[in-house]
């Protein structure tokens, strides 16, 4: 496909010709900030630059990684199909299923973990497993996360 | 075929309009049995569940999304049910925006295309028709695949999405602030139907699972972008279907 670019400062315009679909957009007004005001207080911000998220605490990652399928409150959401709550949830009793879940993906989820470094993850698991009803005592480390990297 | 007038659905529309009333919406499937007899499919009415509903045929195509399908009890093979549980589904986000006017063509000589950036929004997608027309436009403001800020903007409020796009944006096109007038975001993982965007096959993955999801298994057989070589495409769930469907035929003749 032809293609020609036209340097400009900090980016590249490209001109491509016929290549993307140009969707038919429903134009609608913005969704009132009051009707979404429990996701508001996460729009974090500086976002990350790379690949691999640049968020550093638990509570950043879940944030702006965890709760866009898992929803602000850890609570899931039913449409076609589920995605699990992580609320007051057992399944997170033994630390070491939800690092192996975050690293290594289960089903649809993807492999988030692959995004996120040995801290990273340790940092999201644990704040999961200290908030939304879960009151684990333990904590995952670092070392946790490295033994289950693929 | 890669811009129809109306939008991508337009196709799938126009299938839909081919077969009439064959099509049953609405139907969550919650049960997929089989037996040498048949298959029987359960199912719920999304909008309003109550008692399953039974429907029943000899053969079963099932095009619905290894997401949700790995959540539906399916009477098959142990291969195929591991297949089926093998695929990630992808993030995706794409945002709309409208413009007062097409200030991209009337400032800047740009007409369709797309600019890339390093910046979150990862581009900017220039509409290929209508070009000095009068009046509004619209841009894609924003198409972020995989990686970390496909779910950032994910987790963002609806409000958020297009607030950032715009912002990122006017850094490409100071236009934006003065031309901007609304703007719409649709996050993939927020799409109750598919919950992700594609089946994010690995090499991997599709070494050790692909053709176990692809088999016939007794008188189920699966399609869609995800059994395909073509992921995320229209074009990969035709190929695919078409695929499945000749086998099937195949296989029936040869009973």
């Amino acid at each position: 496909m032809p293609m020609s670019r036209i340097e400009s400062g900090k980016f590249s315009l490209a001109l491509l010709t016929g290549a993307l679909a140009a969707a038919s957009l429903a134009l609608i007004g913005w969704a009132s900030p009051a009707a979404h005001a429990d996701e508001e207080r996460r729009s974090q911000g500086s976002l990350s630059t790379g690949f691999k998220f640049t968020e550093s605490t638990g509570e950043q990652l879940f944030a702006n990684v965890c709760q866009g399928c898992h929803m602000p409150d850890g609570g899931g959401a039913t449409g076609a199909g589920n995605y699990p709550s992580l609320a007051k949830d057992a399944n997170l009793e033994s630390g070491g299923y939800p690092v192996y879940v975050v690293v290594r993906g289960q089903r649809a989820m993807p492999p988030v973990g692959a995004m996120m470094s040995d801290d990273q993850v340790a940092a999201v698991v644990n704040y999961v497993r200290t908030h939304f009803g879960n009151q684990y005592q333990d904590t995952v480390t670092a070392e946790d996360v490295k033994r289950v990297r693929p | 075929m890669f811009q129809p007038v109306g939008g991508m659905d337009m196709i799938g529309k126009a299938f839909a309009k081919q077969i009439g009333d064959l099509i049953q919406y609405d139907a969550k499937v919650i049960r997929i049995q089989q037996s040498d007899g048949g298959v029987t499919v359960s199912y719920v009415n999304s909008k309003t569940p109550s008692t399953p509903q039974i429907a029943t045929a000899e053969w079963c195509v099932c095009t619905i999304p290894l997401s949700i399908l790995g959540q539906i009890q399916i009477d098959v093979g142990p291969r195929r049910k591991a297949a089926i549980d093998a695929v990630p589904y992808s993030s995706s986000v794409k945002i709309g925006l409208q413009f007062k006017r097409r200030f991209w063509e009337e400032d800047q000589a740009i007409y369709g295309g797309i600019s890339y950036t390093d910046l979150p929004i990862r581009q900017i997608s220039y509409p290929s028709s209508g070009f000095n027309r009068n009046g509004r436009g619209v841009l894609l403001g924003a198409y972020v695949f995989e990686g970390a800020n496909a779910y950032e903007f994910t987790s963002m409020a609806p409000a958020d999405r297009v607030a950032r796009a715009v912002e990122f944006g006017a850094r490409i096109h100071p236009q934006y602030s003065a031309e901007f007038e609304n703007g719409i975001a649709v996050a993939w993982h927020r799409v109750p139907f598919i919950l992700g965007c594609a089946g994010a096959w690995s090499e991997k993955a599709r070494e050790e699972h692909y053709d176990n999801l692809c088999q016939i298994d007794g008188r189920i057989v699966l399609a869609g972008e995800h059994a395909s070589y073509l992921p995320a495409w229209q074009e990969g769930a035709i190929l695919s279907s078409l695929d499945a469907i000749k086998r099937l035929h195949d296989r029936v003749v040869r009973i």
